[in-house]
């Protein structure tokens, strides 16, 4: 035990709060843009699955899933520049 | 092959959601010819859907009640709020996607009964889709099974085609009416043999 002790205890502290809130943020991060790799597929799916079916719907589900891909995009952008 | 052409009724099916839908309107198919026409189209009872609903429900209010608790300051996750906050929005994006691979997995997975033919179009997960089809002339048996208190009270089952072909067996599973369906089923056979 120095006198510089408490200091670095207090140091090490904010260091390793700020290292677990930066790795829970790269998890999100990460994970959010899997995230947007399913979307951009469910897009891709109704697509398909309207051209094997098609019916009334098909459109506004189209449309539905492009909506949830851009929804994706911007909590991925919000997990990178607002947390 | 004799094509049996039928008068659309007047109640011909408009609801894009029916399980049940006789003659709907702007419904067509991949393979569809141009003299074919869509005498039923099925998908799943819409009771079939209620787990996935009923956990889509608690899903939707749970963060809601994390919420208010936290406004309350009865409780709160050991976590900055702007993360909180990130945690709910990814909460509900996911949840969104739970609905959305459900409801298309519902939605997409159809049979079809033409004047021609049955068609059987079912699609597993995200990217694997299988279509088997039969003609009319080639079906020999229709039957209909419907076990189980459930499906008594919401009245649907399963319908069991058994074509000519000894490996092509279609089974519409989970459909509304089944009974109705095979009367459909067999009178369609009756009038193209």
């Amino acid at each position: 035990m120095n006198q510089f002790s408490p200091y670095l205890e207090k140091l090490f502290a904010v260091f390793s709060q700020n290292t677990l809130w930066a790795t829970v943020k790269a998890f999100f991060v990460i994970g959010l843009f899997l995230y947007i790799i399913f979307a951009a597929i469910v897009v891709r799916q109704v697509s398909l699955l309207s051209a094997t079916i098609g019916t009334s719907l098909s459109p506004k589900l189209k449309l539905f899933s492009l909506i949830h891909l851009l929804a994706s995009v911007l909590v991925f952008l919000a997990a990178i520049f607002l947390v | 092959m004799e094509t049996v052409v039928f008068e659309p009724p007047k109640d011909a099916a408009t609801n894009a959601l029916a399980a049940f839908a006789r003659h709907p309107a702007d419904v067509f198919f991949e393979t569809q010819n141009p003299d074919e026409e869509v005498m039923l189209l099925l998908r799943q009872h819409w009771a079939v859907n209620l787990p996935w609903l009923v956990l889509t429900f608690f899903a939707a209010v749970f963060p809601v009640f994390y919420l208010l608790g936290r406004g309350y300051g009865y409780f709160s996750l050991p976590l900055p709020e702007n993360m909180q906050n990130l945690f709910v929005m990814a909460w509900y994006l996911l949840a969104c996607g739970f609905v959305i691979e459900n409801f298309l997995n519902w939605y997409f997975n159809v049979y079809i009964v033409t004047n021609r033919r049955v068609i059987d179009v079912d699609f597993y997960g995200l990217l694997y889709k299988k279509v088997t089809e039969a003609s009319l002339d080639k079906i020999q048996e229709v039957s209909y099974k419907d076990p189980g208190l459930w499906r008594i009270f919401f009245d649907f089952g399963d319908v069991l085609i058994q074509t000519a072909a000894a490996q092509v067996e279609i089974d519409f599973l989970s459909v509304p009416k089944p009974q109705e369906v095979v009367r459909i089923i067999s009178s369609l056979i009756h009038k193209i043999k």
